[in-house]
């Protein structure tokens, strides 16, 4: 008898076995690309519940990272971290009402500043109690702001920078002293700052403090199992009224973006936090069945270009011509095409073309010829230079690699293995040349101006960079509460940024929550922290 | 990942049995020879552009595979060209794990024969050293020392050395235990050879011809590990391409778009590995026949 | 008895040895827990401050004995990054979990190859046995990360069957548990049959060719009644062995899988830690990794030399 030969056949069913993997998912997304869809800033797919909101449920958000510690006094919070957590937990005095465009009192029952914006008067709401059962009041207050002064991490050298000092006026008023006019100082307190916690708690627990919080927030601790997930239950004595929600829980999901999408997909969680841009745009058309809020970022990448640190003298990025010939030799398009598959927000400018504050100043243009010109004069420059990169966004950088060498640079491209090591060239050791990097900032004013503050419109900033104009006008934009005078502003800064060359944008973020659509009534603050306390879940 | 088993295979029930020509032998054996030769010869056989982005500004990205075309398994995101960088892969992957294995089998040989013939307080040590080295995880001990090492191919080698060097070492141990019994040891020992002679001349060529099969194990099982190292991101990096790297390009979404980013270094490394572990197996069960008939 | 003793000794030394190999490739980490704490958004100052809290500028070698001091009262220390747990209780959870992840791989693997190693030695070199020597070889040869891939999908993306990640702990319902362990379990478990099988079969078709099977046969007993009852005890002390290796292999080692599904098992518990630079968790973690290790082997060793008749007329 003839015998069948059984392991070719096995060896071909598991070759077949791993062509088919591939084409069975082979779901026709050309329709998409064909057709570019326009990504624009705030809520998208939001249709209105029918009936009024019903009580029960709980609601199971996906993210990528998670909270890492709950004292809001060592912490920078943002939707992407923990933010959302932490404010489920605490509340925020202040908020930002995204369809307004302005900072709005939250937990705080009214907050007013003097005329040039130096003083704010932060006025408490009657009654309000931690879970505990101690009172909510100035004292709290105060207590929070100190520890928070004090603790060496989070807000605290900001606060320092800005704020002068903050007194009880009486039991229910705080109020607080600047050392300079800012008319946004409200979104200070609409992020860690302002999450007051029971100074009862906090003495009482000590070190454990940070895994057992103890807030006045809409919802509080349950359960929390760092790293994996974090279960919230309604706080019954919320000021505002009992949440809808029975449960809040936030699960970890450190696989990144595709795997929050097949998550959301198998029904394991009813929202998430989606940075990835094709499958925003997947999610953002009408189609998709999903709700939510995109946020779109500018100078979400950037190619920092060291203009002359301590550490690094020497830097090619010293000389404008060297920095003229980069912002000239890149081609966004091209980045675009070939790092994000044409799904990205390509741009140069410091605004993206969605963006309030985006100005008809000029940005940088590709143009090879003059890339070698800028090039050809640089004196004294053999053209070699470094590029950091996290290793994740190699496509990105090889194709920034490429177009650099295209023009002459000879490029030493370097793999940092995690965004940790990226901070500590960049930012703390300022040892690099030239370094992908991500900014988003967002067009709310209070978080764009602190976080340009940081990073160049101070003395001793991580480009090694400082313009006498840039930084006039970005305080002037912080003292400014009209829009038209901050948009001035910030076409100065363009203008300016266009002229010296201190770094290189190539690409917008986008930034989007969303949920199901039977989700309702999630709010949307700064920085992407969610407020769950009116959310409810439709039969 | 585990060591490698390979004192667990199965014995070949009726010798004598497969008398034909094993098909599927000299397919696996035709497979590597095929990439082992068109690995070596990469340079010349006049491929596309497997590494430098800035040469291939202007081709298609993420093509698909067409066989007529000029990209027959396709590009990759960067426009480089499927087909060489699997063979430039295979000359990584390849080099760097048949060099591990051989500085495996050559360390954990040496290791193993010297306890296994001394005995007594050599023999403690180095079982000591072999207990240390197997009580932590493969790959865990990979990740480690690849976040320290800088990621070089000679750096991946010294490390995935580490995986063999233990198992080698209890292999030739026993062997040699046997081996020791032997009558051209005793025949050697009576002539009043020395312990090194007897260990580098009577010895090793003996037990390092008896783990052949074994090696050839390794090799698979080390491709496999630095395939993984490069799809966790921690191995040889990009442009530099593995089999490992290419794999993880297609993760975060890419997959379900352009499948062929997933599956033609996958369904490689799969031909590849099966080929090592098949030429393995059968020169282990012809070994086998042949230590009966001594 | 003085033999005991000295395994004990060995076992004590490599348990040492594996935690200085460990502190020193630590701190030779780029992680940094500074800035995992701090953040982006700080002054350098701060940075090298938290970093002389930390105590990460006093000597590797002080820093080594300080912690080893505080392992003899069993005290593995706190998490050097927030939420600052019991480096203790966050290894009992992760260990709950590769444990589970482990012995649930091995029972699969078990249910699966030992009817395939019967079926198999029923007629050795049959259709049947060369069906599943292709079969095994196979999978054999695809790496887990390709096989994880290929089940999430077509298990989870195409049929829906199974959720792609999170973990639910069996405190919270043992079906739920079940239903979240089920994919990487069958992952991890791919990679067991082979072996599993393998070694199974080799020793069923040495067995049913001894005395007693024959006679057994002989005598008109069915054949399904001698493999079960006859050759199956006797030829299972490799198998015996090779479990217990797995076991001891799984834990720490199914990083690949873990990261695959964001399991909170021990493989990701270190990988996570090491790129943070949280030395106090990957010191403590792989510790006890070794320490399983070292542990189940030296159980296995033990038994193998009690039970298995084979070693005994080796030795005699």
């Amino acid at each position: 008898m003839r015998k069948i030969r059984l392991l070719p056949v096995g060896v071909a069913a598991t070759v077949a076995a791993l062509v088919m993997m591939g084409c069975s998912n082979t779901t026709a997304p050309a329709s998409v690309k064909a057709d570019p869809l326009k990504v624009e800033n705030g809520p998208f797919g939001m249709t209105a519940a029918s009936g009024d909101p019903v009580s029960g449920g709980s609601l199971t958000f996906g993210y990528g990272g998670g909270i890492a510690s709950f004292d809001p006094a060592s912490q920078q919070y943002s939707g992407t971290s923990g933010g959302d957590e932490a404010r489920a937990v605490y509340g925020t005095l202040t908020e930002y009402d995204t369809k307004a465009g302005k900072y709005v009192p939250s937990m705080a029952d009214s907050i007013s500043a003097n005329d040039d914006f130096t003083e704010w008067t932060v006025v408490l709401r009657d009654g309000v109690e931690f879970t505990d059962g101690t009172p909510y009041d100035a004292d709290a207050v105060l207590f929070n702001f100190d520890r928070m002064a004090k603790s060496g991490a989070g807000f605290s050298g900001l606060w320092a920078s800005v704020v002068k000092k903050a007194v009880a006026k009486d039991a229910k008023t705080v109020v607080i002293t600047l050392k300079q006019k800012w008319a946004d100082f409200p979104y200070l307190l609409s992020q860690a700052p302002g999450m007051i916690a029971s100074p009862k708690a906090v003495k009482d627990e000590g070190e454990s403090y940070q895994r057992e919080p103890v807030g006045a927030g809409p919802f509080m601790l349950d359960k929390w199992t760092p790293g994996q997930n974090l279960v919230l239950k309604a706080n019954p004595d919320y000021w505002d009224g009992k949440p809808y929600l029975d449960s809040l829980t936030f699960q970890t999901i450190t696989t990144g973006d595709q795997a929050l999408k097949d998550a959301f997909q198998a029904g394991g969680i009813q929202g998430s936090l989606i940075g990835t841009p094709a499958i925003v745009k997947d999610y953002i058309q009408p189609s998709s069945g999903y709700s939510g809020y995109v946020r779109m970022t500018n100078t979400g990448s950037m190619l920092l270009i060291n203009n002359g640190t301590p550490s690094r003298p020497d830097t090619p990025g010293k000389d404008i011509n060297v920095r003229e010939a980069i912002a000239s030799a890149i081609n966004t398009d091209v980045i675009n095409q070939r790092a994000f598959d044409g799904n990205a927000f390509p741009g140069t400018g410091i605004f993206s073309a969605e963006s309030q504050w985006a100005n008809d100043k000029p940005t940088f243009t590709y143009d090879a010829e003059a890339a070698k010109k800028h090039l050809a004069d640089a004196k004294g420059f053999d053209g070699k230079i470094e590029l950091l990169y996290p290793s994740a966004q190699a496509e990105a950088a090889l194709t920034i690699e490429a177009q650099l060498e295209a023009v002459g640079f000879k490029v030493d491209a370097k793999p940092v293995q995690s965004i940790t090591d990226l901070i500590n060239a960049v930012l703390i050791k300022r040892d690099y040349d030239l370094a992908m990097y991500g900014w988003p900032v967002p067009d709310e004013p209070g978080e764009l101006y602190t976080s340009y503050l940081e990073r160049f419109g101070r003395k001793d900033n991580q480009l090694g960079y400082y313009n006498e104009t840039i930084a006039k006008a970005l305080s002037d934009f912080a003292a400014a509460d009209d829009t038209a005078e901050k948009a001035a502003q910030m076409a100065t800064i363009q203008a300016e940024w266009a002229e010296t060359v201190p770094a290189v944008p190539y690409n917008t973020t986008a930034q989007m929550v969303v949920w199901n659509k039977n989700v309702h009534d999630i709010e949307v603050s700064s920085r992407l922290t969610l407020d769950f306390s009116k959310a409810w879940i439709s039969k | 990942m585990s060591a490698p088993e390979t004192a667990a295979l199965a014995p070949t029930a009726r010798p004598g049995r497969r008398r034909r020509i094993d098909l599927l032998l000299w397919l696996c054996g035709a497979w590597l020879a095929v990439l082992i030769l068109a690995a070596i010869t990469a340079p010349v056989l006049g491929l596309q552009e497997a590494q430098d982005a800035a040469k291939t500004l202007l081709e298609p990205v993420y093509q698909p595979p067409s066989l007529g075309s000029a990209h027959p398994l396709g590009t990759n995101a960067l426009g480089l060209d499927m087909l060489s960088r699997i063979i430039y892969g295979a000359r990584v992957s390849m080099a760097v794990s048949i060099s591990a294995v051989l500085i495996g089998t050559f360390v954990g040989g040496t290791l193993g024969v010297v306890a296994g013939y001394l005995r007594g307080t050599v023999d403690r040590i180095i079982g000591t050293l072999t207990n240390t080295l197997l009580a932590v995880p493969a790959l865990i001990l990979l990740i480690a020392l690849a976040t320290v090492l800088r990621p070089s191919a000679l750096n991946m080698a010294l490390a995935l050395s580490l995986v063999a060097i233990p198992g080698m070492i209890r292999v030739t141990r026993a062997n040699t235990l046997a081996f020791a019994q032997r009558e051209f040891v005793t025949v050697a020992q009576a002539l009043g050879a020395g312990r090194a002679r007897i260990v580098f001349r009577e010895l090793m060529p003996n037990v390092l011809l008896s783990v052949v099969p074994l090696c050839l194990v390794y090799v698979s099982a080390l491709i496999v590990a630095e395939a993984s190292l490069s799809f966790l991101g921690i191995g040889l990096r990009p442009p530099q391409p593995t089999w490992g790297n290419m794999i993880g390009e297609g993760l975060n979404g890419k997959m379900e778009d352009y499948p062929h980013l997933v599956y033609v270094p996958a369904a490689v490394l799969f031909l590849t590995v099966f080929s090592f572990n098949l030429l393995g197996e059968r020169m282990r069960k012809r070994w086998d026949k042949r230590e009966v008939s001594l | 008895m003085k033999a005991a003793a000295g395994k004990v000794a060995q076992l004590l030394v490599v348990m040492f040895l594996v935690s200085l190999g460990t502190f020193s490739l630590t701190s030779l980490m780029p992680g940094d827990p500074a800035v995992a704490i701090l953040g982006d958004n700080q002054s350098p100052e701060a940075y090298a401050e938290l970093r002389d809290k930390l105590g990460l500028n006093e000597p590797l070698v002080e820093r080594y004995f300080t912690w080893l001091g505080h392992v003899f009262q069993g005290d593995l220390g706190t998490s050097m990054v927030p939420p600052n747990e019991d480096v203790t209780s966050l290894i009992g959870s992760a260990f709950a979990v590769s444990i589970e992840l482990a012995v649930l791989a091995l029972v699969v693997a078990l249910v699966v190859s030992i009817p395939l190693a019967m079926i198999s030695a029923r007629r050795p070199d049959g259709l049947l046995d060369r069906a599943a020597s292709a079969t095994t070889f196979g999978i054999m040869s695809v790496p887990s990360f390709v096989s994880g891939l290929v089940l999430i999908a077509l298990l989870v993306n195409q049929l829906h069957l199974f959720p792609r990640v999170g973990w639910v702990g069996v405190t919270d319902g043992l079906g739920q548990n079940l239903y979240h362990a089920a994919l990487p379990v069958i992952t991890i478990a791919l990679l067991e049959i082979p072996t599993f099988t393998r070694v199974l079969r080799g020793d069923l078709v040495r067995t049913l060719q001894e005395d007693f099977v024959l006679s057994a046969r002989a005598k008109g007993m069915p054949a399904w009644r001698i493999m079960i009852f006859d050759a199956f005890r006797p030829s299972s002390y490799s198998l015996i062995t090779v479990l217990g290796l797995s076991l001891a292999q799984l834990i720490g080692s199914t990083v690949i899988v873990e990261t695959l599904f964001s399991l909170p098992g021990m493989g990701r518990l270190v990988v996570s830690s090491a790129s943070q630079g949280n030395i106090t968790v990957i010191q403590g973690a792989v510790l006890v990794i070794a320490a399983c290790y070292v542990l189940i082997n030296a159980g296995v060793d033990l038994m193998y030399s009690v039970i298995d008749p084979r070693i005994r007329r080796v030795g005699a």
